[in-house]
């Protein structure tokens, strides 16, 4: 008899009743449990920074500072936004029209300091590596819980590299992701090469029926054969069915294309699409790096061509809220947009700014949060927080609740109850 | 008479020549000529025959030129920094090899035969007499670092420039070196070339002398030689004293030699191991003898007698067949020859059959045909590639090759694999994991005693190790008591002192907060954060400590004392888990389940169980000869039943019948590229090519040539610039099958759940149109383009891929599909194409990384790698393209997935 829970839905998962049975892990709870702080998200679009970006140069400004005469502070001016009282850096100027839209936390801490690994483990699953459990990240938890929005979708996306900081830890393969690098390309795996269209696709899979027959036939009863050929049954079915046309971007009108920009701009327009289709998660890096060299890590030179990428950022960000509004599911979609640490006031021998862990920020939109606020408030060079800090996974149960996954939810790793998030509470002020 | 393959004109693909020479690569060189092969054609079949042998250390006696015509090197150790050339000390390590080239270094060994450390930096200094025609030579000395070139005792060319640290990764990104001349292989990136015209004429000595490492710097060699290219000569030759030795300094020649020298330095180091590991030979032969009188005393294991005891010599099968009776259950046909082919060939060297490996199996007379097969793989090296996996998830080794942070350790895979390659017997080798001694960083089991980050590594090693060697799940005492099972976490603690040598304090990280829980806990925490804990055997019940003084090498060695409790022959538990791991690995499942937890399991054949552990200790510990045991028994041999009845469930835990297993991912991996002959081209596994950044925050885990020598490719900061895409594209396939890319726990059982996106990486994904895509280097292009039947081509291909031949109705389908075309598939006058993987040639490292166009360069590379090999031009288009189809068919067919 099954143990578990987990134990449980790979029992059912092999009958035909069974996988109608089959109910994403979180469903009972979402319904019954119902805690009072609750969005009404039923995607999320996580868009990665990585390398750490500046708060001061983004986000959370402050006095101007100047990188010639070392004198700390934000490098580039400010502006006034949708939100009374807050302001943002000048290259967010379309983002900050939409700021109505968005929260800002701005006292985001967590005290992985100088590793950009560790901080980026930390950022995605929420705790420090401990050598016995492996922990799942924020995208396998999600798409764990809720499952796909439809049947045979890929629940979890990531349009990056693949790394254990974004993989499935205990939750095992059923939460891993599906990655791309370049958003032509599409999916590695998913799409068929260049050099093979649709006839010869078939072609081969005619040839692959004949020629497996014999040993399906011969192992018919072996539960292992059967479940693998099913699999692959399932995975060529998958790339001939409707859901392949969401990587086709030149369905969408050439204006909008343009609209959002360069490679991370399609990255964030193919993120709409494919949540659109019922992927749970989605995370789109930004690591454009020709655009500057470092990408967001901004040490040295990296801080001097830094603006290009806030620009690309705000042009992708802000036509993304902007479409799914047009679209009518801002509420039904939650956009987050985090980075593994901030970077202080000072400025480095070469003009660019190390790192900070203490306090940065982190962005989030849509979602049915109580938006059109920024919370925390930090010193006036950023760099200690003055009032109301938020956690790592503080940040993490605020996303889970605005999914509607339980907060105080329990995982399980074998035997062990692993809570979802250590010992985190979402911001309240984002709620009800 | 010479015996090659199938076909004359192809190369052998395990190397069998009955020649006297025995088999070499120089020897099947002049063989080759002999039968009228022109030059070119030699070194791309001698390039096939390498890549086809696959693992590394199949050559033996490869290079070996007569003793007055070689190469002698030294290594020098402790040079002072100002004066690198003072030899006064005398070397550390000497050999001779054929040619002034080299890739790669023998590597240094402790005493113990353990990988050790060098001194960084170390001075390489290369000698011979070499005799040339009178004439005036253009000389080159390439190096990465300080080195120079002296005739007769006078420097002619001295590399001045030492090699400088970088940290911060913003240098510009340089352009590629062009090659000396047009046709030869360019300097590699962070290299220095010098020429020099200069008169040579009669016998010169000639010495190389070359700085690797330094302060800050990891002691990579690089490509490092010395070319000469004679009056008139276009071609720049590598200087040797044997003139068959000095090949040409061009990409194609340098590629082929490199799996020679490969396999030279991989023999030299076996010399140098087993020299060095020779100092304790004594202490174990001690031990051994030991261990085989310590049953004397005891009542032996009584193999039981059963009704058909004459067909049941084996007494494994005696074991199985009482039980057997005593439920009513018969026992299944044992698989026919070529499943047990197959089966037997994955179980041991971790791929599948090559077609003269089914060929010299069926041609052996048919009564012995399946004992000797098992003699052969027994004493086959690739045994060892087909370990090492296996017990980097029991020992969760996790090296990162960019800055260890997330609980990583250092790349002990490298004693693995030596150990495995040795035979060394179990006690030993786990002495060898406990001592924890060697190199952290290249290789040494030091690496297992790192665990980055963590607070308490050695607390993490003792849970591995109990689980690994004693099947004692310590896990929940990492923090608390364990709730489940009746472990203390000081008892886990008191391990751990003994790892650390010293007495332990309980840090807070280590520990749980239980007040204001709110619930009644599940668990209870009896130790409290700042408590010592001293160095103490803690788990009595599975060992003592007594008698053991007079057993131990160094009795104040905490270290010592806990290796030689775990592997004593009067504490059963070692032989016991350790028979039940070997017992499970061919069998499917354990005599004892779950394999690495016994907390709660009994075992389903006990006497089955103390019998084989009792020939373990009382065989040197030697896991050979428990697999020899296992895998000659009809148990082993049985086939594998598909009706999905409750007899059959049942049959299959007590062994009547085999149970379903499906291949590995390494296996799946390295299989499919035996099968292509191709090699995977894969970068060398480091973030800083050019060895400007310190090794205990980059290493160099080489170019990966079997499943696993691959690592995480850390690329958590998502840099284009950091991107390895053909590794990464291996990484794929090998994770969709159930590898795991970090390691930061121990598990002796993998993960094997299949989603839909999984097969689809095969189907789809990069690797899998490269084991398809019919380029010049694919084995079956080869056969495409000889003058074979349709229908021996069909039958050399089920043979390949599933050790069968075609079923009728498969031969009709695939012959029917073939047919057009079939006689004009050959293009005439058509060439493969050169250089091929040019392509991935750039000089992004670490030190540029950070330059715009570092990304820019890597984008590209990862597009063009993402389109694969390029087709051969020497096959008609549109029947090229449905002969790939049908590998596309074959390769994704479930069949080839699945143990027989």
């Amino acid at each position: 008899m099954p143990a578990n829970r987990r134990d449980f839905m790979k029992y059912v998962g092999g009958t035909a009743i069974g996988s109608q049975l089959l109910e994403p892990a979180g469903a009972s709870a979402r319904e019954s449990n119902a805690p009072a702080l609750q969005g009404t998200a039923d995607n999320c679009i996580f868009i990665w920074l990585g390398g750490g970006a500046c708060q001061l140069d983004t986000w959370d400004p402050k006095v101007r500072g100047d990188a010639k005469t070392k004198q700390p502070g934000s490098y580039y001016d400010s502006i006034p936004t949708a939100v009374q009282d807050v302001q943002v850096c000048e290259h967010l100027h379309r983002t900050a029209q939409l700021l109505d839209r968005c929260a800002i936390l701005r006292t985001v801490h967590h005290d992985v300091i100088d590793e950009h690994a560790a901080a980026v483990n930390r950022l995605h699953t929420g705790r420090p590596t401990s050598g016995t459990t492996i922990y799942p990240s924020l995208g396998s938890i999600t798409s764990h819980q809720l499952g796909p929005g439809e049947q045979s979708i890929p629940p979890y996306v990531v349009m990056g590299y693949p790394n254990l900081t974004r993989g499935p830890g205990f939750l095992g393969p059923e939460a891993s992701f599906l990655y791309l690098t370049d958003t032509t390309a599409g999916p590695s795996g998913l799409m068929l090469p260049p050099d093979v269209n649709a006839f010869r696709q078939r072609r081969r899979e005619g040839l692959l029926t004949k020629l497996q027959s014999n040993f399906l036939s011969k192992s018919e009863g072996d539960q292992k054969i059967d479940a693998y050929a099913k699999a692959l049954e399932a995975g060529l079915k998958m790339t001939r069915s409707k859901f392949m046309s969401v990587f086709d971007l030149d369905k969408e009108p050439a204006a909008r294309r343009e609209a959002y920009g360069g490679e991370f701009g399609q990255r964030c327009l193919l993120a709409r699409r494919l949540t659109g289709v019922g992927v749970r998660f989605v995370e789109v890096a930004f690591n454009l790096n020709f655009l500057n060299g470092t990408g967001w890590d901004t040490h040295n030179e990296g801080q001097l061509q830094q603006h290009l990428m806030i620009d690309e950022l705000d042009r992708a960000f802000a036509n993304l809220i902007l479409d799914l509004e047009r679209e009518k599911r801002l509420d039904r979609t939650l956009l987050v947009i985090a980075t593994e640490f901030g970077r202080p006031a000072e400025f480095d021998g070469r003009g660019g700014r190390s790192h900070q862990c203490r306090a940065f920020s982190i962005v989030l939109a849509g979602g049915g949060l109580k938006s059109g606020q920024a919370i925390g408030q930090t010193d006036e060079l950023s760099k200690q927080i003055l009032e109301r800090p938020i956690s790592v996974p503080d940040m993490h149960a605020t996303i889970y609740a605005a999914m509607r996954i339980n907060p105080n939810e329990e995982l399980y790793d074998g035997d062990r109850p692993v809570p979802i998030t250590d010992h985190g509470e979402p911001v309240g002020e984002l709620f009800g | 008479m010479l015996r090659l393959d199938i076909d004359e004109r192809r190369p052998p693909r395990n190397g069998s020549c009955e020649c006297r020479h025995s088999f070499r690569p120089r020897h099947l060189v002049e063989c080759w000529l002999r039968l009228g092969r022109k030059p070119t054609e030699v070194s791309e079949m001698l390039r096939l025959f390498i890549f086809s042998c696959f693992s590394f250390a199949v050559i033996a006696g490869a290079a070996h030129a007569s003793a007055d015509v070689l190469v002698d090197v030294e290594i020098h150790e402790d040079m002072p920094n100002d004066a690198p050339w003072t030899f006064a000390r005398g070397p550390t390590t000497k050999y001779a090899q054929a040619a002034f080239a080299w890739n790669a270094l023998p590597k240094k060994y402790l005493r113990g035969g353990i990988i050790g450390d060098r001194s960084n930096p170390f001075t390489l200094r290369a000698t011979a007499r070499i005799n040339f025609p009178t004439g005036e030579y253009d000389l080159l000395l390439r190096s990465k670092d300080l080195a120079r070139l002296l005739v007769d005792g006078e420097v002619v060319i001295e590399q001045p420039k030492r090699l400088s640290k970088n940290a911060d990764g913003h240098e510009v990104t340089p352009n590629l070196l062009p090659a000396v001349r047009p046709n030869h292989r360019p300097p590699p990136p962070g290299h220095q070339e010098f020429t020099l015209k200069h008169p040579l004429g009669g016998t010169h000595e000639i010495v190389l002398e070359a700085v690797v490492g330094g302060k800050g710097l990891r002691a990579d060699l690089g490509d490092l030689c010395v070319a000469v290219a004679g009056p008139n000569e276009e071609l720049f030759r590598i200087l040797s004293p044997d003139r068959l030795e000095s090949f040409p300094l061009t990409d194609e020649a340098w590629a082929a030699w490199s799996g020679r020298a490969n396999a030279h330095v991989h023999q030299l180091d076996t010399e140098h191991r087993r020299k060095a590991a020779s100092a304790d030979d004594e202490y174990w032969q001690k031990r051994h003898q030991q261990a085989r009188h310590h049953y004397e005393d005891q009542p032996h294991v009584v193999v039981p007698a059963v009704e058909s005891q004459d067909q049941l010599a084996n007494p494994i099968d005696r074991f199985v067949a009482v039980r057997l009776e005593e439920k009513s259950l018969r026992a299944a046909p044992l698989g026919s020859d070529m499943e047990f082919l197959r089966r037997v060939t994955l179980d041991t060297v971790g791929v599948v059959p090559t077609l003269s490996e089914i060929e010299r199996f069926t041609t052996d007379p048919p009564s012995d045909r399946r004992e000797q097969l098992i003699d052969r793989l027994l004493g086959d090296p690739r045994w060892a590639d087909h370990w090492v996996s296996y017990w980097q998830d029991v020992f969760a080794e996790n090296p990162n090759i960019l800055k260890a942070s997330l609980n990583n350790t250092g790349p002990f895979r490298w004693w693995i694999y030596e150990s495995f390659f040795d035979n060394k017997p179990m006690d030993r080798f786990a002495t060898d994991l406990i001592l924890m001694q060697g190199s952290k960083y290249s290789g040494g089991p030091a690496g297992f005693g790192m665990a980055t980050q963590n607070d308490v590594p050695e607390a993490n090693k003792a849970l591995i190790l109990s689980k690994a060697f004693l099947a004692a799940n310590l896990y929940c005492a990492r923090c608390h008591d364990s709730p489940t099972n009746d472990y203390t976490q000081k008892q886990l603690f008191s391990m751990a002192a003994m790892l650390r040598r010293e007495a332990l304090a309980l840090p807070q990280t280590s520990t749980v907060e239980l007040e204001g829980v709110g619930r009644e806990p599940l668990i209870q925490v009896s130790l409290k954060p700042g408590m010592q804990i001293l160095p103490h055997w803690p788990l009595d019940e599975l060992g003592s400590d007594e008698l053991l003084a007079g057993v131990l090498r160094n009795a104040s060695d905490p270290r010592e004392w806990l290796a030689a409790i775990v592997t004593a022959p009067s504490n059963e538990r070692f032989a016991n888990v350790t028979v039940n791991r070997i017992w499970h690995r061919y069998a499917g499942r354990g005599l004892v389940d779950p394999i690495d937890d016994w907390h709660d399991a009994t075992p389903s054949h006990p006497e089955l169980l103390n019998y084989l552990s009792r020939e373990l200790v009382t065989h040197d510990y030697d896991i050979k000869h428990i697999a020899r045991l296992i895998l000659t028994s009809q148990t082993y041999q049985r086939q594998v039943l598909a009706e999905d009845t409750d007899q059959r469930h049942l049959g299959e835990r007590w062994f009547a019948s085999a149970t379903r297993r499906r291949m590995s991912a390494e296996q799946v991996f390295d299989s499919l590229f035996s099968v292509a002959g191709k090699k995977v081209h894969a970068e060398r596994l480091t973030m800083d090519p050019e060895g400007r950044r310190p090794i205990n925050s980059f290493l160099n885990l080489g170019i990966p040539r079997r499943a696993w020598q691959f690592s995480s490719l850390s690329n958590e900061r998502d840099r284009p610039a950091l991107s390895l895409p053909v590794a990464q594209s291996a990484n794929d396939l090998l994770k969709a099958y159930g590898w795991r890319e970090a390691r930061q726990d121990a598990v002796s059982v993998r993960d094997e759940t299949i989603t839909p996106l999984q097969p689809l990486v095969l189907a789809h994904g990069t690797i899998g149109r490269r084991l398809v895509g019919l380029s010049d280097d694919h084995a079956v292009t080869e056969l495409c383009l000889h003058d074979v039947s349709l229908d021996e081509l069909v039958d050399t291909l089920f043979l390949s891929f599933f050790t069968r031949r075609p079923s009728d109705y498969e031969r009709k389908v695939t012959t029917e599909f073939l047919d057009s075309g079939y006689q004009d598939r050959v293009v005439a006058g058509a060439v493969a194409i050169k250089d091929a993987h040019a392509w991935q040639r750039h000089p992004v490292s670490w030190s540029n990384h950070l330059h715009p166009k570092s990304s820019e360069i890597m984008l590209r590379i990862e597009n063009r790698a993402r389109e694969a090999d390029l087709p051969t031009a020497r096959l008609q288009q549109d029947w090229r393209e449905r002969m790939e189809d049908i590998l596309w068919a074959l390769v994704n067919n479930p069949e080839f997935m699945f143990i027989p």
